[in-house]
């Protein structure tokens, strides 16, 4: 009996611990600041200068930050947009649509030298009175340049538009290597998002099933292009009737013993 | 790693298995520990972006009753809460769970041994926020970037089914809990193995 109260208190003593946390926001000096005061953003896409494939490479992109289950934001792109990065870079400029994507040919002249080789795309968030109020996020499709994301692959394009897709909701970077929003990119071989990058978004989103948001997950959008973890991992559904299964086959010559003694 | 987590539940199934056993008592109050691991196959943990199959892990400390429903059926509500959050390493933030499990426990076996049980349940995941900032790279030099400075709590109601031991005054479980059930796009997977004891012996 103490043996055995001995050994279970060992399993969880020896279990680790996992480094946690490191997500930031996308002010640099607002630390109360708010996310957008929306549960669902729509984007606007000017697809001047932009890849044939844009619209699956947003899509998708979005999808993955749709998916966190511990957030209540939807994010969809809805609609054309005629804003350009050269304004859209303004700080001063008031652009007609809240929330745009816009792809630039001329990344170098809008952001500076040798910017074109360098950043494949940038997200802004803007804040006013605490919260985001506006944002945009300006894609690298200058010609010639070695980050121009037309040149990327599709892999490497979802991962772009996700992680400055991050900025504009609100998320600066993360010190965590393996978050969406680690500022260097170039080692991710697969979207998806870290545990940093679904408390980031929580933290900014939070759900609240037990007072306002629809429970069960419900409320979520439809055409979602990433697919949630299904299918072999439905069958966790049965992992405690394998337990049981696997108990009582264990147990069932000890508990014969026991009988005949 | 995935070696230790193994070895560590084949331990406990061992541990398990030699028990000699009875049903839980009821109407008594059996405190315990349970590591409960996040986001299954949902999250990565390495700068490629895989996802790994074991979520982050924490560590709740437990309390649950089981009152006497109909013949083997038990009401079995459960609490429970992570007192060491996950930190930073930076301490730019903190996270941690606030459990309720409201489950319906049916007993089986030859001396009512083992228990299944399925119900709702209330998950609080709070993150707390210490401020200030950080330089960070951000790609062409460095910025700053501001910590979160509030606590938010985000809530959801998940559907759990578990399956559970008793011996004596010690029961171990394990329970699947999914939180999104509906959503195509927000479903998640999270396992809690847990052992708790009966401290009050069904005295109450």
């Amino acid at each position: 009996m103490s043996r055995s109260f001995i050994l279970i208190v060992l399993v969880f003593v020896f279990l680790r611990f996992d480094p946690a946390l490191a997500f930031t926001l996308c002010s640099s000096t607002s630390s109360g600041m708010a996310g957008w005061q929306t549960k669902l953003l729509k984007f606007k896409l000017n697809p001047t200068n932009c890849p044939a494939n844009i619209n699956d490479i947003v899509d998708t992109a979005m999808a993955l930050w749709n998916s966190a289950p511990t957030s209540n934001l939807i994010i969809k792109r809805e609609g054309t947009s005629t804003e350009v990065p050269a304004n859209l870079v303004d700080p001063n400029y008031v652009a007609t649509d809240v929330a745009v994507i816009a792809c630039d040919n001329t990344f170098s002249t809008n952001f500076g030298t040798n910017f074109e080789n360098s950043v494949a795309g940038v997200g802004v968030c803007r804040i006013q009175g605490g919260a985001i109020t506006r944002g945009y996020l300006i894609l690298n499709t200058q010609a010639g340049g070695t980050a121009n994301i037309s040149t990327f692959s599709t892999t490497r394009q979802h991962i772009t538009v996700a992680h400055e897709i991050g900025h504009v909701i609100g998320l600066g970077h993360s010190s965590d290597q393996s978050a969406m929003m680690f500022y260097d990119i170039t080692s991710k071989t697969k979207l998806g998002l870290a545990q940093d990058d679904i408390d980031g978004l929580t933290y900014l989103y939070p759900r609240s099933e037990i007072s306002g948001d629809l429970p069960f997950g419900c409320g979520s959008v439809s055409n979602i292009n990433q697919k949630p973890p299904s299918g072999p991992t439905a069958l966790l559904w049965l992992f405690p009737f394998f337990f049981i299964a696997t108990l009582r086959i264990l147990s069932r010559g000890k508990f014969s013993h026991q009988a005949h003694l | 790693m995935r070696k230790k987590i193994l070895m560590n539940c084949i331990i406990f199934i061992l541990c398990s298995a030699n028990f000699k056993a009875h049903g839980v008592n009821s109407n008594s109050l059996y405190l315990g520990l349970g590591v409960l691991t996040h986001n299954l196959m949902r999250v990565s943990q390495n700068n490629t972006g895989e996802s790994n199959f074991l979520g982050p892990l924490y560590y709740p400390l437990l309390a649950q009753t089981y009152i006497d429903f109909q013949n083997d059926w038990f009401f079995g509500p459960q609490i429970g809460y992570t007192a060491l959050p996950r930190t930073a390493p930076d301490g730019g933030s903190k996270s941690s769970f606030l459990l309720i499990n409201t489950p319906l426990l049916q007993h089986f076996g030859e001396n009512d041994e083992w228990d299944w049980s399925v119900g709702p349940g209330f998950i609080f995941y709070i993150i707390q926020g210490t401020g200030g900032t950080t330089a960070l790279n951000n790609g062409s030099g460095t910025s700053t970037f501001a910590q979160p400075s509030r606590t938010q709590l985000a809530s959801t109601i998940s559907l759990n089914l578990g399956v559970g031991y008793t011996y004596e005054y010690i029961h171990v479980g394990i329970d699947t809990i999914t939180e999104g059930v509906l959503s195509s796009s927000r479903r998640s997977f999270s396992l809690m193995l847990y052992f708790t004891y009966d401290i009050l012996g069904g005295t109450f």
